[in-house]
């Protein structure tokens, strides 16, 4: 096995999940995942260290998944402003909620879904994901917390129509 | 409910769909692209194989030359000895007649 083949067995999977996690369909993150590593193999002589080649292939990933979003056709997104906190904590029994979590997360507008990948799947803190994004600390501060209160709003929805 | 593992479970990372990587293999150009400098390297390699190679032809003609200059020398005087002795022999059958 060759040297870019062993990189793509170590990246494949942040990179697919990335996408997958975003677009939540298998083809187009398929899509996304090759194209990615094809820019790759085409600006492996400039990458420095293998830090720099990571941050490069999930910034690389970011940057097509939110072309993608801005294609695609709308989705029925979740709007952050205007929801109340819930009171109480959601009581979940779901055995699907790892599946709903993931379905309400693409629910997200683009860039708050891209933190919340960010945070949870690369488990970057929120400094990290500003200098990925290209965002104010604050700004991701601000995105995370309202993401996550709007994540618990929609659980809450969910389990009193259950 | 701790909504930041339940996140980090439903958002862990997965194995792309069973092969991923034979189907970029199929999409990557065959040959690598070339940095830069390597094509610096492959002309300064040229250049000094033309210009090597020059000077060896120029050496050899050179030679040549040189060698063909000898023999041209040692002929004059592989002549002149040869009109010396002709004008002695010649000289000898006039005093014998």
């Amino acid at each position: 096995m060759d040297d870019f083949s062993k990189l793509v067995r170590q990246y494949q999977a942040m990179v697919f999940s990335i996408a997958w996690n975003f677009t939540r369909n298998e083809a187009t993150a398929e899509e996304i995942a090759q194209e990615v590593f094809m820019g790759l193999h085409k600006t492996l002589h400039r990458l420095e260290s293998e830090a720099h080649m990571a941050s490069w292939l999930r910034r690389a990933t970011m940057h097509r998944c939110i072309d993608y979003a801005r294609h695609e056709r709308p989705r029925d997104q979740v709007a952050l402003e205007g929801l109340p906190e819930p009171s109480v904590e959601p009581r979940v029994a779901d055995p699907l909620l790892g599946d709903t979590l993931r379905r309400l997360t693409a629910s997200l507008p683009p860039t708050q879904r891209m933190i919340v990948i960010l945070r949870y799947q690369e488990d970057l803190d929120p400094t990290d994901i500003a200098r990925e994004m290209e965002l104010p600390v604050s700004t991701v501060k601000s995105h995370l917390h309202r993401s996550l209160a709007l994540l618990r709003a929609k659980l809450e929805q969910l389990e009193v129509r259950s | 409910m701790n909504l930041d593992q339940e996140l980090r479970d439903a958002l862990a990372r997965r194995e792309p769909p069973l092969g991923f990587a034979a189907r970029l293999e199929a999409r990557l150009p065959r040959h690598r692209p070339v940095p830069w400098y390597r094509h610096w390297a492959l002309a300064a390699t040229l250049a000094v194989a033309i210009v090597g190679g020059g000077v060896a032809e120029y050496t050899r003609e050179r030679e040549r030359r040189m060698a063909a200059q000898r023999s041209g020398a040692e002929l004059e005087y592989a002549l002149s000895v040869t009109s010396t002795t002709l004008q002695k022999v010649q000289k000898q059958l006039k005093d014998t007649l």
